[in-house]
């Protein structure tokens, strides 16, 4: 799956995947490779912009922790985490709508 | 040698400080974990960065002038009611050119903090905007913190102390406490809002694009306004002076004063338009292409 088809989604997907434990970056793409089972295509650093943006929208919150390396890491704030359900709720109807229509 | 070119690219595209070594220290922390990780072109990137932080900074920009043009309003406005027991006979010369360039200076402010409101709202959801629409978010909120500080500063303390002969002491009339209090509190509501402007200013989105114009402002009532207007924004900006001259004048009327209600209705009328000659393409009220609406989100 290409960046483009991404478009839409991939605030939802990063939201989604930060929500099971606080991450930095690389961990954020990592964990999105793995649970796309390495199908989500996109240039890494592309992940960066996003993750300013959605903690500057409230949705994440993020700190230095110095845990043997100075890293950012990100963690859902409760805003954020309101907004996954929301995502996840209109994601879930959108397909089945999308799925009843093809099938 | 990447991160070099980054940081040259996040300069270019005028990211400092500290949001630019925090995001050199996330690559760097990324390319130790990864070293040959596909990070993507660092021009592209610093575009990205500048794209959504320059859109998020102008929206910030707008709601905040416009949060702080609201609470110097309300202020401005118990001021005027504090300035009621005065003795406008006892006013000089001075204070009237003061209070004039207060009141112009204050329809300026609520336009340009309104249309900076407006703008916002209907761009609020989207990642990016364009660089011209950034830009014009900022005007309009620097413009309007601007001529709100223009007027309450416009009407001198002293000024009216000195136009009311009773005034000794700032205790000894509510007049003399209401103004200094109101006028700092006000000051300091429109310095507060100052800085996310200034950032607003200096981070732009860098991506290229057209802004949108008066009628872009009127959203879901555009289309009606292009349809009255015949599309051209020149003879929309007529059309509602025309309305407030009359609107003025009927209100002369309705006073009892039709002869001043007219000649008010005739200044008022003036004085909007010379506002949208004067400011009406720096603050994207008019443009000199043809008019474009607002692109769905």
């Amino acid at each position: 799956m290409e960046a483009e088809q991404l478009k839409g989604h991939l605030d939802g997907l990063i939201i989604a995947v930060v929500a099971s434990e606080p991450k930095h970056g690389y961990a954020v793409i990592e964990s999105l490779k793995t649970r796309s089972q390495g199908r989500l295509e996109l240039p890494e650093g592309t992940i960066y912009p996003a993750l300013h943006r959605l903690e500057r929208n409230g949705l994440l919150a993020s700190e230095w922790s110095d845990t043997g390396r100075r890293r950012r890491v990100y963690r859902l704030t409760d805003k954020g985490e309101r907004e996954l359900g929301v995502r996840r709720q209109r994601w879930r109807e959108f397909a089945a709508t999308v799925e009843a229509v093809l099938a | 040698m990447y991160l070099g070119q980054l940081e040259a690219e996040l300069a270019r595209a005028g990211i400092r400080g500290g949001r630019r070594a925090r995001i050199i220290a996330e690559f760097r922390d990324h390319l130790d974990c990864s070293p040959d990780a596909d990070l993507g072109e660092p021009g592209a990137i610093a575009v990205q960065f500048a794209d959504e932080l320059g859109t998020s900074f102008a929206r910030t920009a707008a709601f905040r002038a416009f949060l702080a043009l609201a609470l110097a309003g309300l202020l401005v406005a118990v001021r005027l009611v504090a300035l009621i027991p005065l003795d406008a006979n006892g006013f000089s010369s001075a204070d009237s050119v003061a209070l004039l360039v207060s009141l112009l200076a204050g329809q300026v402010a609520l336009v340009a903090g309104g249309l900076g409101l407006v703008r916002a709202l209907q761009l609020r959801g989207r990642g990016a905007i364009p660089r011209q629409e950034a830009a014009v978010l900022a005007r309009r909120a620097g413009v309007g913190l601007t001529a709100g500080a223009a007027t309450i500063v416009a009407f001198p303390i002293t000024q009216i102390y000195r136009a009311h002969p009773g005034a000794v002491a700032l205790v000894s009339h509510p007049t003399n406490w209401l103004w200094p209090v109101a006028s700092g509190i006000g000051l300091v509501a429109l310095l507060v809002a100052a800085p996310a402007v200034i950032r607003a200013s200096r981070l732009r989105p860098q991506t290229d694009g057209p802004a949108g114009d008066l009628l872009a402002d009127l959203g879901p009532l555009q289309h009606v306004a292009a349809r009255i207007s015949g599309g051209s924004v020149n003879r929309l900006a007529l059309i509602v002076g025309a309305m407030l001259a009359i609107v003025v004048a009927l209100a002369g009327v309705a006073a009892g004063d039709p002869y001043d209600g007219i000649l008010r209705g005739l200044l008022e009328s003036c004085i909007f338009l010379g506002f949208y000659a004067a400011l009406g393409r720096y603050l994207g009220i008019r443009r000199s292409g043809p008019a474009t609406a607002l692109a769905d989100p």
